[in-house]
């Protein structure tokens, strides 16, 4: 699944961030800020139109991201409990 | 014309010149570059007298860039200075 | 000492929000603004630093970047000037790499690219006390073995707080490179590590030299539950903004009248002094009255800013960013846009030289024709000047229950105004293009932070001479240049009307009113606005002069200049110049700045061509609705 598919407040982790287009930039920075294999990622909140943007946090980092950003992350859920 | 007289519109005359030097060089910074650069460029010219020739260079804006400041220095941006 | 050594060359560099910032301010005790918000600034900022062991340091404040892989404008500048290729800069000799050190997880990845240049280095661990207390433990000696780089901690906000850094730089042997650079490791030769490298080494090291209590403050848990939540998110926002606004209100006013008071004895006291003639009027009319016009509105503006810098220090601001990034994307303006368009509500030029940070070319040129509409700190004493002659001084509010300052209301529907026209104009803008590109956002919202005292009153201090600057300077300068322009030539003896009249200035004001009848302008505003196009603060020095000397007698002219339009002008042609002034660029260097962020004049002609438009249908519709309904 993917990080847009994950409940809210829910600990998963990271698999690989999927290139939407060739040499995708948002991609690569998405995997330069920390979204690789075997991180513990959240969706923390949510905006108030639209569900847009996801407050997702990485690590110990919070980040603001679109759902097309987010959509790129692929997740497996570890079994841990909600935060 | 009485002295008081002469001497306030002196005053004056020397206050509106010094403003209107300070706006134009404040609003078209580009404009005074050019012509100190055409001033400089006719007085330093060959067969000149010595001292219209250091007159000219003493026109001439200075040289480098890096002097001015990074964007072209004409302070209009209200940042704090740069040290 | 060794005055004659060439002082050596240090290149702060680092994530956004680290407080590089704060740390170069501490190091070289120059005075830059501070703001925890990513993408703040592309100027380049240098200091010089003096250690006790006298070496001289150039140090240069690099924009804040994530990776050596560049995303944006901002970045791309920051990575060329690391390796010595930027045009015109000097390699530095050494490089200091600022992280958070509550943060390491995101920050020692890049830490780790900047150690593959090769370059000597030293890593400056700073919010060391941030971490400490938030039971965050770091091995420092650990962690310097294993990078092969000499390691510190720093606390930026605190004195003294660079001690350790400075000691390591003055121990730093140029010559050496950092030893066990990741290529080495794996054999890669020239080849830079991969991505997975990379953070395969950051969580070894990490595993190694750090122990994190908790994943992240429970603080910023609690308050981001309740800030960013849909509903009560938005209206926290629009609280904090209203409250703003009434503050600005309730605590200046005692002040300004200090100042006004004080002003208005100055000039009676050199008008009797002084003899008659026109060094008098100069002075009284011109310059007192003029510049006096303007300073009183330095405590709203004190006021404003002092909220402003807080908001910007406790890292509230990507949270507002997050609520509104939607409206925003909605309007056709990234995310990205906050930023840039936020410097905007101080003056727009930064603002648009801010929107380098953005990397989508037409997102850029959007946020650039919108920035201008922000409500600059410019229109502040022209919208107080209005809405102190014109609206009342009374409270008002719903129910029965008057808490609200009137005042404060209009002052914040002005800046509303002005946001709204933003988001209306960019939409139009983005149906026009037809844009169907992706607009990033990936912004991250740093930890909250209590604002630091000092740092605050440093920014209102800049803040203050800023704006002192520029009383002491183009206002000052072109009062001087309007009173001539007014006073001279004089009147003819035969003549019938006010000296004024016929005066240059007098006849270009009186031949605008023919444009201008139809928005309510009369003569003395008329102009009033075109030196008002170098700076719109003249706009009001402007009218005082031109006040001051209409003035039939001495009392009159000793009375200040809002009672004076408070009489002489309608309720109707106030509205319309305040709504003027929301729109039309009177700001000749911002159109110069569009100039050259774009490079092309067809785009300032475009902007120009659109705000001056807008500002007069939008003052033609609000005078001739406001005639129609009996303020005329």
């Amino acid at each position: 699944m993917t990080l847009t598919d994950l409940p809210m407040r829910t600990s998963a982790t990271v698999e690989a961030v999927e290139d939407r287009v060739p040499n995708d930039a948002i991609s690569r920075r998405l995997r330069e800020l920390g979204f690789v294999d075997g991180e513990q990622v959240q969706v923390m909140a949510a905006g108030p139109l639209g569900a847009e943007p996801l407050l997702v946090q990485i690590g110990y980092t919070r980040f603001a991201l679109r759902r097309e950003e987010a959509a790129r992350v692929r997740v497996r859920s570890n079994g841990a409990s909600p935060a | 014309m009485s002295a008081s007289l002469l001497l306030q519109y002196v005053a004056i005359g020397v206050a509106v010149l010094a403003s209107a030097v300070f706006v134009i060089k404040r609003q078209f910074p580009n404009t005074v570059l050019r012509m100190r650069i055409a001033c400089a460029l006719s007085l330093v010219r060959e067969g000149r007298p010595a001292w219209l020739r250091a007159l000219g260079k003493r026109i001439a804006p200075p040289a480098s860039i890096a002097e001015a400041g990074a964007c072209g220095g004409c302070d209009s941006c209200e940042t704090p200075s740069r040290s | 000492m060794n005055a004659a050594a060439a002082p050596l060359r240090l290149a702060l560099i680092g994530n956004p929000n680290s407080g590089k910032t704060a740390l170069f301010n501490l190091l070289t005790g120059s005075r830059q603004k501070v703001a925890n918000y990513a993408g703040v600034t592309v100027e380049r900022k240098e200091g010089r630093l003096v250690a006790p062991s006298g070496r001289q340091y150039a140090v240069l404040d690099l924009p804040g970047a994530y990776s050596l892989h560049p995303a944006s404008l901002d970045e791309a500048i920051a990575r060329d000037v690391c390796r010595g290729f930027y045009p015109g800069e000097p390699a530095p000799d050494a490089l200091v790499c600022v992280v958070d050190a509550t943060n390491l997880r995101l920050h020692l990845r890049f830490v780790l690219e900047l150690r593959e240049i090769g370059k000597p280095m030293i890593v400056a661990l700073n919010m060391a006390d941030a971490a400490r207390r938030r039971g965050i433990a770091i091995d420092v000696d650990a962690l310097q073995r294993e990078l092969g780089v000499p390691v510190v901690e720093t606390v930026a906000v605190r004195s003294g707080g660079a001690k350790a850094l400075v000691e390591a730089l003055d121990r730093m042997d140029l010559a050496a490179a950092p030893t066990k650079p990741l290529s080495e490791h794996h054999g890669a030769g020239a080849e830079a590590a991969s991505a997975q490298d990379l953070h395969a080494e950051t969580r070894r090291l990490l595993a190694l030299a750090v122990t994190m209590p908790r994943r992240t403050a429970r603080i910023d848990d609690a308050l981001d539950r309740w800030l960013l939540h849909p509903v009560f998110g938005l209206f926290a926002l629009a609280a904090v903004m209203f409250l703003i606004f009434q503050a600005v209100y309730a605590w200046a006013t005692p002040v300004m009248d200090g100042i006004d008071a004080g002003t208005a004895a100055l000039g009676e006291w050199i008008g009797a002094t002084l003899p008659e003639g026109p060094l008098n009027s100069l002075l009284v009319d011109g310059i007192i009255a003029g510049v006096g016009g303007v300073i009183v509105f330095l405590p709203q503006i004190l006021i404003l800013f002092a909220f402003i810098l807080a908001l910007e220090e406790s890292g509230y601001l990507p949270r507002a960013a997050f609520l509104l990034d939607r409206m925003m994307a909605a309007a056709g303006l990234s995310g990205r846009s906050f930023i840039p368009l936020l410097s905007s509500f101080a003056c727009a030029i930064p603002g648009i030289m801010a929107t380098r940070s953005i990397q989508d070319p037409r997102d850029r040129l959007a946020t650039i024709m919108v920035a201008p509409l922000m409500t600059c700190s410019a229109r502040l004493p022209v919208y107080a000047l209005l809405i102190g002659a014109f609206i009342p001084q009374q409270k008002v509010g719903l129910l029965g229950i008057n808490v609200f300052n009137l005042q404060g209301l209009v002052l914040f529907a002005l800046y509303a105004a002005g946001i709204l026209s933003a988001l209306a104009v960019s939409w139009v803008m983005k149906k026009w293009r037809r844009d169907k590109s992706e607009h990033a956002l990936l912004l991250e919202l740093p930890s909250y932070r209590l604002p630091h005292p000092r740092d605050l009153l440093i920014g209102l201090y800049e803040r203050a001479m800023i704006f002192l600057k520029r009383v002491g300077g183009i206002i000052l300068a072109l009062t001087i240049l309007l009173w001539f322009l007014l006073s001279f030539p004089a009147a003819p003896p035969d003549a019938v009307g006010p000296a004024i009249d016929y005066s240059f200035a007098g006849r270009i004001g009186h031949a605008m009113t023919a444009v201008f009848a139809p928005v309510g302008f009369n003569w003395q505003i008329c102009i009033a606005l075109i030196p008002g196009m170098a700076a719109r603060e003249v706009a009001v020095s402007s009218l005082a002069t031109v006040y001051a000397l209409s003035a039939a007698d001495d009392d009159a002219a000793a009375q200040a200049l809002s009672p004076l339009i408070a009489d002489g002008w309608s309720l109707a042609t106030a509205l319309s110049l305040l709504v003027w002034f929301i729109y039309a660029p009177q700001c000749i260097s911002t159109l110069a700045t569009i100039r050259r962020e774009t490079n092309s004049w067809k785009q300032v002609a475009i902007s120009a061509g659109y705000l001056f438009a807008l500002a007069y249908l939008a003052s033609f519709v609000t005078y001739q609705v406001a005639v129609a309904l009996g303020a005329g």
